[in-house]
């Protein structure tokens, strides 16, 4: 990638590879949102969520000498972010707790009437079942595309994968979940 | 959607500015080092259990042999320290490739001393598979722990990083044990040579997981 197409945060994660401190509040600010929405969506707990931001950012800062120049940061924060949600849920000898959807988030924010908030939870209920019902490695693809928003690329890089076996997972999820061809897919890449 | 609170972005970067950390220049010089302390602490103790031994091999058996072997064994050191484009590192899949490619250079060792070896009746020397075993495994101790040095951090995020830096250390202490001991029987050379090297990346794998794993249980609490 060039500099020219790299975004800012892979441009300061650059700087602040070289030493440049002051350049990690602009990769915090880029990514941590999506970091923290990809964390709280499988956690379902804001406290822990957070903790474990704080262990990605953590980790990048330390790991910062070994950043490839001209490589993508959101990529390499999203792997980590996985591989603390599965330490922790390790750890903690729980079940991972898979999130449904933003329905139940947005559920929770008390804006909806109550038989429509009643009805999106069963929805979502039922989504959850779904994708219980799914190998794991398809589910992951599933919920880190049209979940989480990552592109193939960042979904493949981030679970360590290549792509054509993300997308592959990822179509099999869409298939075993029923969903249509115009569905699929929120792609970037 | 939950937004993120102004207080733990100042906690975070607050927690950066006070923890140490090297910056790309420390750290290659860092990596470099480790790497050559570990390959240098192999080599001094093959150095300082003998060395060489030639017995009744011949240059033209050294040669077909253990220039291959040589050569796999650089090739491991390569793939080992490359660097992809990307920072969170190659799929699981290729990684495992890569290992079972440097693996392959132990049978390839074997195959070319069964065509040019015995072939030129060179008789065979002392036999001791455990002693050749015990020896070998030890050898490539310190080469690995200096690559998995250099691959800490990602070790932390992907075990499965570590099969390449143990395959490579696992053939250098192959090669250090074959240069030394003087049997060239093809079932010591599997049993004395080639085992060790699998055993020795197996038994590393195992004990990276654990420790990986201990540090994300003390982590956690």
């Amino acid at each position: 990638l060039t500099d020219r197409v790299r975004s800012q945060e892979d441009r300061a994660m650059d700087r602040y590879a070289e030493g440049d401190n002051g350049a990690l509040s602009i990769v915090y600010d880029a990514i941590a949102p999506r970091v923290f929405g990809f964390l709280i969506k499988r956690t379902r707990d804001e406290q822990l969520a957070e903790d474990l931001l704080q262990q990605t950012f953590l980790h990048i800062h330390r790991a910062r000498g070994t950043f490839i120049a001209g490589s993508e940061v959101a990529p390499w924060a999203f792997s980590i972010a996985r591989r603390l949600l599965i330490d922790s849920a390790r750890a903690s000898k729980r079940r991972r707790a898979v999130l449904s959807s933003d329905v139940s988030v947005d559920a929770a924010d008390g804006t909806q009437a109550i038989d429509e908030t009643l009805a999106l939870r069963e929805l979502g209920a039922q989504v959850f079942k779904l994708l219980e019902a799914l190998p794991s490695n398809q589910r992951e693809a599933f919920e880190m595309i049209r979940l989480d928003g990552l592109s193939i690329r960042e979904a493949a890089s981030a679970i360590g994968a290549t792509e054509a076996s993300v997308k592959l997972r990822a179509h099999r999820a869409y298939k075993a979940l029923g969903l249509s061809e115009r569905e699929k897919f929120g792609e970037k890449s | 959607m939950k937004s993120l609170s102004p207080s733990l972005r100042d906690k975070i970067l607050q927690q950066a500015a006070g923890t140490a950390a090297d910056t790309r220049e420390a750290a290659s010089k860092k990596h470099a080092l480790a790497f050559v302390v570990g390959l240098g602490l192999s080599f001094g103790l093959w150095l300082a259990i003998g060395g060489l031994e030639r017995g009744a091999r011949t240059p033209a058996y050294f040669v077909s042999v253990y220039v291959p072997f040589i050569g796999t064994t650089f090739l491991g050191f390569c793939l080992a320290l490359l660097k992809s484009r990307k920072t969170e590192g190659v799929s699981t899949s290729i990684l495992w490739g890569l290992a079972a490619l440097v693996f392959a250079g132990l049978p390839l060792g074997l195959l070319a001393s069964a065509l040019f070896g015995t072939n030129a009746g060179i008789d065979s020397g002392d036999r001791s598979d455990l002693r050749c075993a015990l020896i070998g495994a030890g050898l490539s101790v310190p080469a690995a722990l200096g690559l998995l040095y250099v691959k800490r951090y990602e070790l932390r995020i992907r075990l499965v990083t570590a099969v390449v830096p143990l395959a490579s250390a696992s053939v250098f202490g192959a090669l250090l044990i074959a240069l030394r001991c003087t049997c060239i029987d093809m079932s010591h050379m599997l049993l004395g040579h080639f085992v060790p090297g699998l055993a020795i990346a197996a038994a590393l794998l195992v004990v990276v997981e654990k420790s990986t794993a201990a540090l994300a249980e003390l982590s956690s609490k």
